[in-house]
C-alpha cells in the first residue's frame, strides 16, 4: 500500500456513500489503487456470495429443545458426583465407626490403669497390690503363699 | 408481527410459532456471522448455530430491549460460536485451513458455489484473516451496518473499529491483489504432486 490515497478510497468506503468524484479521479490515474480496489471488491463479492443462503431461509425452523449432548455431559457429571460423594461418605463413616471403638477402647484401658492399676499389678510382684487386682473378681479368699 | 412482539409473545406465553418467526426472520444473519467466525461453513458451524437458537430460547426472556435486537443476537451468536471453537481446541490449525479443504464439499451457504479457483481464493484469504477481522468485514461489507453500530454490537470504541476496519481491509486487499495468484499457484502445484 504505497499509494497515500488509500487511506481516502478506505474513508469513502467507510462512509458507505460510493466513491467520490475526486477519489475518482485518483483512481483513473493510479492503476496501483484501481488494482488494489478492484481486488478488494472482488474478494467481498466473494465473500458476499459465500455467506448468503436464500435457499436455507425457507427451511423449516428446528429448535432442539433439549441438549442432548449437554445433558448427557451433565448427567454423567452428575453420576460421577453422587458416586464419589457416597464413596467418600462410606470411607468417612467406617474411619468414624474405627475412630470411635479405638477411642472407647483407649478409655477403657485408660479406666482400668488409672482405677484398677491393671499394668502395674500384673506386672507387679507385692501382696497388696495383687490383691487389690483380685478382689473385684473374686468371692473366696486369696493366699500369696507369702504370709 | 415485529420482532419486539414476538419477543413478548414468546416471553410471555411461550408461544413457539412468534419463537419460529423471530428466528426464521434472524436466521440468515446467525449463519453469517457464524460464517464470520468460523470462516467458512462446517459441521461445528452448525452445531454451533444449533447451540445458538437453544441459547436464544432459554435467554430471550433476559433481553430488556436496552440495545437492538441485532445486537443481542450478534453477542450471543458470536460468543456461541467462539465457544465452540475453543470447544474443539484446534483454533489454529482449522482457522489456518479453513476452506482450502472445503474446496469441492458444498460447504458454502450459497447453492450455486463458486468455481474452484475462486473458492481457493476466497478461503485462503478468509484463513489468513483473523476472526475478529472476518466478523468486522462482514458487518460492515456485507450486512451493511455502520461503524457506530458494530462498535455498539462488539461494545467497542469506534475508532477501534475503525482502525481494525481499515486494517482487515489492507489485509484483504493486499492478499486478493498480490497473494492470490502466487497461492493458487502454490494450492494447484500441491494438488499435482
Amino acid at each position: 500500500m504505497k499509494c497515500r490515497q488509500w487511506k481516502r478510497i478506505q474513508k469513502e468506503l467507510d462512509s458507505g456513500s460510493g466513491i467520490s468524484p475526486r477519489v475518482q479521479a485518483h483512481l483513473d490515474t493510479c492503476p496501483d489503487c484501481r488494482q488494489r480496489l478492484n481486488a478488494y471488491k472482488h474478494f467481498i463479492r466473494l465473500f458476499r456470495s459465500e455467506a448468503e443462503e436464500p435457499q436455507l431461509l425457507n427451511r423449516e425452523v428446528q429448535v432442539r429443545r433439549g441438549s442432548t449432548r449437554r445433558l448427557r455431559l451433565i448427567a454423567a457429571a452428575a453420576l460421577i458426583s453422587v458416586c464419589a460423594a457416597v464413596s467418600v461418605t462410606l470411607l468417612a463413616a467406617r474411619t468414624y465407626n474405627d475412630t470411635v471403638l479405638r477411642k472407647e477402647y483407649a478409655e477403657d484401658i485408660s479406666r482400668e490403669i488409672i482405677h484398677g492399676s491393671l499394668f502395674s499389678e500384673v506386672n507387679g510382684y507385692l501382696p497388696v497390690y495383687e490383691g487389690t487386682w483380685f478382689e473385684s473378681d473374686t468371692a473366696f479368699e486369696l493366699s500369696t503363699g507369702r504370709e | 408481527m415485529t420482532d419486539s412482539e414476538c419477543i413478548v409473545a414468546y416471553c410471555d406465553t411461550e408461544d413457539d410459532e412468534a419463537f419460529k418467526i423471530l428466528v426464521s426472520r434472524h436466521r440468515s444473519f446467525i449463519r453469517k456471522v457464524l460464517f464470520g467466525v468460523f470462516g467458512g461453513w462446517d459441521e461445528h458451524a452448525e452445531e454451533a448455530e444449533q447451540e445458538v437458537l437453544i441459547a436464544l430460547s432459554t435467554t430471550l426472556h433476559r433481553f430488556r430491549f436496552e440495545s437492538s435486537f441485532p445486537t443481542f443476537l450478534y453477542r450471543l451468536t458470536r460468543n456461541k460460536g467462539i465457544d465452540q471453537l475453543r470447544s474443539l481446541q484446534k483454533r489454529r490449525r482449522i482457522l489456518g485451513t479453513v476452506g482450502l479443504n472445503r474446496g469441492g464439499e458444498g460447504h458454502s451457504l450459497s447453492p450455486q458455489g463458486l468455481d474452484e479457483d475462486d473458492r481457493i481464493l476466497l478461503y485462503t484469504i478468509l484463513g489468513k484473516l483473523r476472526e475478529i477481522e472476518r466478523s468486522i468485514l462482514l458487518l460492515k461489507e456485507i450486512e451493511g451496518f455502520t461503524i457506530e453500530q458494530i462498535a455498539e454490537m462488539m461494545n467497542t470504541p469506534a475508532g477501534t473499529v475503525k482502525s481494525r476496519l481499515h486494517r482487515a481491509r489492507t489485509k484483504a486487499a493486499r492478499l486478493a491483489e498480490g497473494g492470490c495468484h502466487e497461492m493458487q499457484t502454490v494450492e494447484k502445484n500441491s494438488k499435482r504432486a
